[in-house]
């Protein structure tokens, strides 16, 4: 199978800013790897380049620690699934599927045989005849990857191949896309803006922005640890609440203090923290899920957050609450219950789950080492 | 200069069968619609009239006969059908062989435009090289020259490689106008980008992708360029009339140019020549509306 | 095929379209183009051709050229070394070419043979083809103006058949009286016809004056007169019909049903087609030759054509030998049965010039059956074949005659107008005006007209008397100047490289270097595939657009007449671009630029307009869309060319004109418009084809366009309360803004370069004169480029007006992109 060594890696249009920045990436024989990022972060441009679809402006890339920077895509021995799929609207099914063999003068046996088998997987011999046309977003999603699955490639590139479905068959799709991986046993990158399947799918993830790797690890571990805001913020639904603010030193001990109310006593657990960091502006962290959860309520001494509803969002087993406090939004997911628009709550937060940022560099400030948070933090691991 | 601002976005076609969709200025006004509408017929019909007016003189022109064209009276009917102003015509002129000469001529150039237009427009729509933006702009502003600034200082080219006397001045030069270039750049920048990426990862070579992924899916704009550039070779006059000396080379409208000067005299046979190059063009017209109208709606559009 | 196989592949198909295509070889045969009317002028010559051979073994093959485009055949032929052997050309161009060296000087060529061969001509018709003492073309036949009348009708009207001019006008004013109505007349001033009206004045229009200098006869009294004589014939007639080109001047057929034609002034051409037509009238008819002046003197017009050899002749000799057997008894005795054995129409009779036809000798020939229609022409003509003359031509003689073509279409625009307004004040039509004017009551009237036409005749003479006599001059200067010296050493100038090689060097080197630049900079190598695609536009643009803009823009410089070898360009500075915008040049670009300004505003919102009228038409729920479209449509596809040809017959004032009897039907006009004969209305004829021509692609264009508009801004615009009318303003015309401004930008784009449809309709092949309408009333920018280049052959000031053309459309389309980012940014 296949191991991929990304080096360095950059890529420049010549105007102004670097589209990939100095990429660094290993990935196992194997593995599943999600690149996640919002539009324009540098994950499509990536991944063409580890296709050859888009030179490498520097840096070195090794498939099987073989240089392969200025190797033509069809001879990496990779195949794509593309977002809209790039079936060929005037070819049927079977030569969509036959096409890149026919290309490499595999015999017309062979590649009957591996078209039938892929058609097989994934259950879609009945179409092989029909146009894409006549085929429903699934069915063309199937067709896409079976295209990939016939070149029986060692490395599985998938660029953004659910956001085109509709949200009942991306989640039916992203099962599938999962388990085929796990039954062919390839190396496989997956690009994706969407967190959710970042998290689900992945056996690690890369977040990027900007051109620039954020952070790189397991799905819990980026869940848990976020390197900085931004992955804080992007992983994670809904998104996590940050409050800018400064720790403050009251009678009763630290706390963290925003101008606009939102007050909240920190516990021992903080102090080393508190005291190593000062009184520095500084973001928190909050996930919605901390805030108003069962667990939370059952703390006596949890601190309250303050403030008022603005809307309610049922969702059946829980209920998101968008409130604000003064000029401050935050969201609370909290299980069901008779809010009211309106209503002035005061929510318990699960205060061993704070996260706190950097004011300026928005970097992660790591708690571990001033605390004994640690070993609670590992339940979650 | 933003082009792509300026033209239409989407492809332009028309609606065939009527449909609620079309807008009907006159629908809103309920009762009063099909009163309206008799009145939309009726200036329909009589502009179509005047439309259609110097077609119907030129068909039954043809078929009198020279002594009944002596008439001094305006007759809206042909009194004694011959078929002699045709006889005459295809005896006295090269007429088919310059069908033939047309012929030969318009579908060379409307060949080359199909292969070469497709081709550069692809290139400069999907393909990222060093000065592309430049170049397609300089050859956008060759667009500017006007034909009649070129005649001169063509003929004396055509002179000089010696060219004057056949085809290759009227091929040659319109082999792949840049107009048409623009038009399929404009029409392949629409074929999503994802397509060509994966022709690459199948092991297609550009020139594979081009001719089995590019011009498959290209079918309109091929038909656009092809019926827009036959007509515009087809119909061509002032090229032949300077290039081309020996009456077997002449083309039909350097034939249909010089009825009047050797059947001065005889309109009979004047209208004949005209019928022989029109009809079968609206026979054409007639099968192929859709492509041509869709051909010229879109063409972004040149005369 | 591997991609790079395919890249040298391209490369190979791609260098092989740089190589020029082979020279086109003609055939060893003798070629031979002959100008003529119809066809039956080529199956003689086939005929002649096929004698020939059998007696020198010389193959000759005949080409037919029409009469309005031979003088550019003829001339391009020469430019690019094509002409054929032996050409059949009118009565000037052998001294025009000869001058340039491209057609054989006979005498020197062949100093042996050549005086026997002049011997055999009458003497009067061979000094037009002599220039600087040379012998450059021979008479193929003699065309003269006879009267032919009948007796009957004469006798009738108490006429007796017209000697002199004089006796000619009472005539016709009898014949006019007696409800003759005058037919098909010259009535478009063709210069050339004049010859009929002033050489029996003894008046050739130009001549050499003793001090060797040119000069005009437009001051002298009888010149004038002939003139005038020549204009009251040609409009103060009512001349139903127009300028038929078979040399007809002239038919009196009275409505009086059975009365018929009374007199035909005509041409010899036409002779036998009485016989043919009327046998039974044959009887009745006398010919009488065309009339003297007034004071006896008897000098007969030459018309006809010539034959010259071409100087790139590969085989003089045979050529020579061509010639003489042309002129030979047998071949003349031949051409002459011939002509009057063809049917109806193209029967002619055609006057030798060769002196031992008429000979005493003959008397057998010409006793034989075939004849026996042509007695009396016959008869007619032999007593007159002495005095037929021709004078010397001179250099610059197509330039006066060019503005003395222009002075009587003034002439015959404003005797028209004055005609009609006349016969409107007294609500008569035209034709009873000119009865009237012909009876003894309108006498006064007629005399007074006529006066007024002496007057301003000679007003208009005296007027650009000056000017052409200084062009006139000028012209004869400049050949010598320009030309002279070049044609005396032709051959040096043959091999020298000249701009075009620059420039053909320049773009090859560039071509060369860039192939280069792909194939060995890694960095460009990479993109060598996208760069095989571009490469054809791109090398196409550079040898089509950009060679050719240099070349140009050089050659408006220079003095250059094509037929010359390109090296013989003559630097000249700034010159031409000053005689192109003086406004006393009658061929100044202002006055064409002007043109071409009513005609664009004219058509372009006209255009429009009505395009957005049929468009919102069209765009409803109509039953078989199909049909309208193919109805509204159907233009699209048609040539402009043969759309102008029906044009032209609309037009026209004759029965056929269809316009005209329209108008006069529902009684708008009380008389036919002469709609192509007036310069006022003849441009508004080319805008209105044009309208009805282009008129399609707009409705379609914007008929599109509306149909892209989203239905529902029309029911949110219904909901706000808008009315049919603001619907249209304030949501279908934005919502085909693309389009409008297409159709605008493209409208006036196309309308800088109309140029068929005023060709077609200024006469096209047709006439002689000015090519593009009434004193040139339609030669718009293109048409004055066609016509310096390609008729002139003036390429260098061709070139100056192409760009000053250029600069005109680039700056308006600069303009109009400019207030369209302004609107856009508003």
């Amino acid at each position: 199978m296949a191991q991929l060594s990304l080096n360095n890696i950059c890529k420049d249009y010549g105007n102004g800013c670097l589209a990939v920045n100095q990429a660094n990436l290993e990935v196992h024989d194997g593995e599943f790897v999600v690149l996640v990022g919002p539009s324009g972060c540098g994950k499509s441009t990536l991944l063409n380049m580890i296709a050859g679809l888009e030179d490498i402006t520097s840096g070195t890339l090794k498939i099987n620690n073989r240089v392969v920077n200025t190797l033509p895509s069809k001879d990496r021995d990779i195949a794509m699934v593309f977002q809209n799929y790039a079936l060929y609207p005037h070819m049927t099914v079977y030569k969509n599927m036959a096409f890149s063999l026919s290309l490499r003068k595999v015999q017309k046996a062979e590649i009957d045989r591996r078209v039938q088998d892929a058609a097989r997987i994934l259950d879609i011999r009945h179409l092989l005849e029909r146009l894409p046309r006549e085929l429903s977003g699934g069915q063309r999603q199937r067709v896409a990857i079976g295209r990939a699955i016939v070149r029986q490639p060692s490395i599985f590139l998938f660029d953004e191949p659910l956001s085109n479905l509709d949200a009942k068959l991306r989640v039916q799709m992203r099962v599938e896309i999962r388990d085929l991986h796990h039954r062919l046993g390839v190396t496989a990158i997956y690009v994706t803006h969407d967190q959710t399947e970042a998290m689900t799918m992945g056996d690690r993830i890369v977040v990027m922005k900007d051109g620039v790797i954020q952070q790189m690890d397991r799905p819990m571990e980026i869940y848990n640890n976020p390197a900085n805001r931004f992955v804080a913020g992007f992983i994670g639904s809904p998104a996590m609440n940050f409050f800018e603010g400064m720790l403050v030193h009251t009678d009763r001990g630290w706390a963290f203090h925003q101008s606009e109310g939102i007050h909240l006593a920190l516990p021992d657990a903080y102090k080393d923290f508190a005291q190593h960091t000062g009184p520095v502006p500084l973001t928190l962290g909050l996930r919605p899920e901390m805030i108003g959860c069962s667990q939370a309520w059952q703390q006596r001494d949890a601190p309250r957050l303050h403030g008022k509803i603005r809307v309610v969002e049922p969702l059946g087993a829980e209920t998101y609450l968008y409130c604000e406090t003064g000029q401050a939004h935050w969201i609370a997911r909290v299980e069901q219950g008779s809010w009211t628009v309106g209503q002035e709550v005061a929510l318990p937060v699960l205060i061993d789950r704070l996260h706190f940022f950097d004011g300026r560099t928005q970097v992660s400030l790591p708690l571990h080492r001033h605390s004994g948070l640690s070993a609670q933090m590992g339940i979650y691991a | 200069m933003n082009i792509d601002k300026e033209l239409p976005a989407q492809p332009l076609t028309l609606n065939w069968e009527p449909s609620d969709k079309v807008w009907n200025p006159w629908q809103t006004l309920g009762r009063w619609k099909a009163r309206r509408l008799v009145w939309v017929y009726l200036a329909l019909a009589l502009a179509a009239l005047l439309f259609a007016m110097p077609f119907y003189y030129m068909l039954i022109t043809t078929f009198k006969s020279t002594a009944e064209l002596a008439h001094d009276e305006v007759s809206l009917w042909v009194q004694n059908p011959t078929l002699d102003p045709l006889r005459r015509l295809l005896n006295g002129t090269a007429y088919l062989h310059a069908a033939w000469n047309s012929f030969v001529i318009a579908v060379v150039t409307t060949l080359g435009n199909m292969l070469l237009c497709p081709l550069a427009g692809y290139a400069f729509a999907k393909h990222r090289f060093p000065g592309r933006d430049r170049i397609f702009f300089l050859l956008l502003s060759t667009m500017m020259v006007p034909g009649a600034v070129l005649l001169v200082p063509n003929f004396i080219l055509a002179r000089d490689f010696g060219w004057v006397n056949t085809y290759w001045p009227l091929i040659v030069p319109g082999l792949a106008s840049i107009f048409y270039v623009f038009l399929a750049r404009q029409f392949i920048s629409k074929i999503p980008r994802d397509l060509i990426q994966a022709a690459r990862m199948d092991g297609c070579s550009e020139w594979r992708i081009f001719f089995q992924i590019i011009l498959p899916l290209c079918r309109p704009l091929l038909a656009s360029i092809g019926i827009l550039s036959f007509l515009g070779s087809w119909n061509g006059f002032i090229g032949p009339m300077i290039y081309l000396l020996d009456e077997d080379r002449y083309t039909i409208p350097l034939v249909i140019s010089m009825l009047q000067g050797r059947f001065g005299g005889q309109e009979n046979v004047q209208m004949a020549g005209s019928l022989l190059s029109i009809v079968p063009a609206l026979i054409f017209f007639f099968i192929f509306q859709k492509q041509i109208v869709s051909s010229f709606a879109n063409s972004g559009l040149k005369e | 095929m591997s991609e790079l196989n395919l890249n040298w592949l391209w490369l190979v198909i791609f260098q092989l379209l740089c190589i020029p295509a082979a020279r086109a070889e003609r055939s060893q045969q003798l070629q031979f183009w002959v100008v003529g009317n119809g066809i039956e002028d080529s199956i003689m010559y086939r005929e002649l051709a096929r004698k020939f051979q059998e007696q020198s073994g010389y193959a000759v093959n005949i080409t037919p050229l029409s009469w309005g485009n031979f003088n550019q055949k003829y001339l391009t032929s020469m430019a690019a070394a094509l002409p054929p052997d032996v050409g059949v050309a009118n009565l000037g161009s052998p001294m025009e070419w000869g001058s340039l060296g491209g057609v054989v000087a006979l005498d020197q060529a062949f100093p042996k043979e050549i005086d026997e061969l002049k011997q055999r001509f009458f003497p009067g018709t061979l000094p037009q083809f002599t220039f600087n003492g040379h012998l450059y073309g021979l008479p193929t036949e003699l065309v003269t103006a006879v009267l032919y009348y009948r007796k009957d009708v004469f006798e009738r009207l108490k006429l007796t058949p017209p000697q002199t001019w004089s006796e000619l006008q009472n005539t016709i004013e009898t014949l006019e009286i007696h409800r003759y109505h005058f037919h098909y007349g010259w009535t478009r001033g063709e210069q050339w016809a004049l010859y009929y009206q002033t050489l029996p004045f003894g008046y050739a229009g130009v001549s050499q004056g003793a001090d060797g200098q040119p000069g005009l006869d437009w001051l002298q009294p009888g010149y004038q007169k002939g003139v005038a004589h020549g204009l009251n014939l040609w409009h103060l007639h009512d001349a139903i019909g127009d300028g038929s080109t078979d040399r007809t001047i002239g038919r009196f057929l009275s409505d009086v049903p059975d009365q018929s034609l009374g007199m035909m002034v005509d041409g010899n051409w036409v002779a036998s087609s009485i016989q043919k037509i009327a046998p039974e009238a044959e009887a009745r008819w006398g010919v009488v030759p065309w009339p003297k002046a007034d004071d006896g003197r008897a000098i007969n017009v030459m018309g006809g054509t010539s034959y010259v050899i071409f100087q790139k002749s590969r085989n003089k000799d045979a050529a020579f030998a061509w010639l003489k057997f042309l002129n030979s008894l047998e071949a003349q005795q031949f051409m002459i049965l011939e002509r009057v054995q063809r049917e109806g129409q193209a029967a002619a009779f055609n006057i030798s010039p060769v002196k031992e036809v008429w000979d005493a000798s003959q008397a057998a020939f010409w006793a034989r059956p075939e004849f026996r229609d042509q007695r009396k022409i016959i008869d007619a003509l032999r007593g007159i074949l002495d005095t037929f003359q021709s004078f010397p031509s001179l250099k610059g003689k197509p330039d006066t005659d060019q503005m003395e073509a222009r002075i009587l279409d003034r002439m015959g625009t404003a005797i028209n107008r004055r005609l009609t307004a006349e016969a409107e004040a007294r609500e008569m039509t035209r034709w009873d005006y000119i009865k009237w004017m012909a009876s003894a009551q309108g006498r006064p009237q007629r005399d007074s007209m006529q006066a007024w036409i002496r007057d301003q005749l000679a007003t208009e003479y005296a007027r650009h008397y000056p000017l052409a006599l200084e062009r006139l001059r000028e012209e004869s200067a400049r050949y010598q100047n320009s030309y002279g010296d070049i044609v005396a050493r032709l051959d040096t100038f043959e091999g020298r490289t000249h701009i075009l090689d620059y420039l053909k060097w320049g773009a090859l080197g560039a071509l060369l270097l860039g192939t280069l630049l792909v194939f060995t900079m890694p960095g460009l190598r990479a993109f060598r595939t996208s760069y095989a695609f571009i490469a054809v536009p791109c090398l196409l643009s550079l040898v089509f657009v950009v060679v050719p803009m240099l070349t140009s823009l050089y050659l408006s410089f220079t003095e250059y007449h094509s037929i010359l070898p390109l090296a013989s360009a003559k630097w000249i500075g700034w010159q031409h671009y000053l005689t192109s915008l003086d406004l006393s040049d009658s061929e100044n670009v202002l006055r064409s630029i002007g043109k071409t300004m009513t005609y664009v505003s004219v058509t372009v919102p006209l255009g429009i307009a009505l395009a957005l009228l049929f468009a919102a038409l069209l765009n409803n729920d109509l039953i078989s869309q199909r049909f309208w479209r193919f109805l509204y449509f159907s233009p699209l596809i048609t040539s402009a060319v043969s759309v102008s040809l029906i044009f032209t017959q609309l037009y026209r004032e004759s029965s056929m004109g269809w316009l005209n009897a329209a108008l006069l039907r529902l009684g708008w006009i009380s008389n036919p418009i002469l709609f192509l004969k007036d310069e006022q209305t003849f441009l508004s004829c080319v805008m209105a084809l044009a309208i009805w021509h282009g008129l399609a692609f707009t409705i379609l264009l914007f008929l599109a366009g509306l149909q892209q508009i989203p239905t529902q801004l029309y029911k949110a615009a219904e909901i706000d309360g808008a009315g049919w009318w603001q619907k249209f303003w304030h949501v279908s015309l934005p919502g085909i803004r693309p389009q409008l401004f297409f159709a605008l930008i493209m409208g006036l784009i196309g309308s800088f370069q109309v140029f068929e449809q005023i060709y077609m309709l200024g006469g096209g092949s047709g006439y002689a004169g000015s090519k593009f309408g009434p004193n040139d009333a339609g030669r718009t920018m293109v048409p004055l480029i066609y016509d310096l280049g390609f008729e002139q052959f003036k390429m260098g000031r061709a070139s100056a007006v192409a760009y000053i053309l250029f600069l005109v459309i680039l700056g308006l389309t600069m303009l109009q992109l400019r207030v369209l980012r302004q609107k856009t940014a508003e």
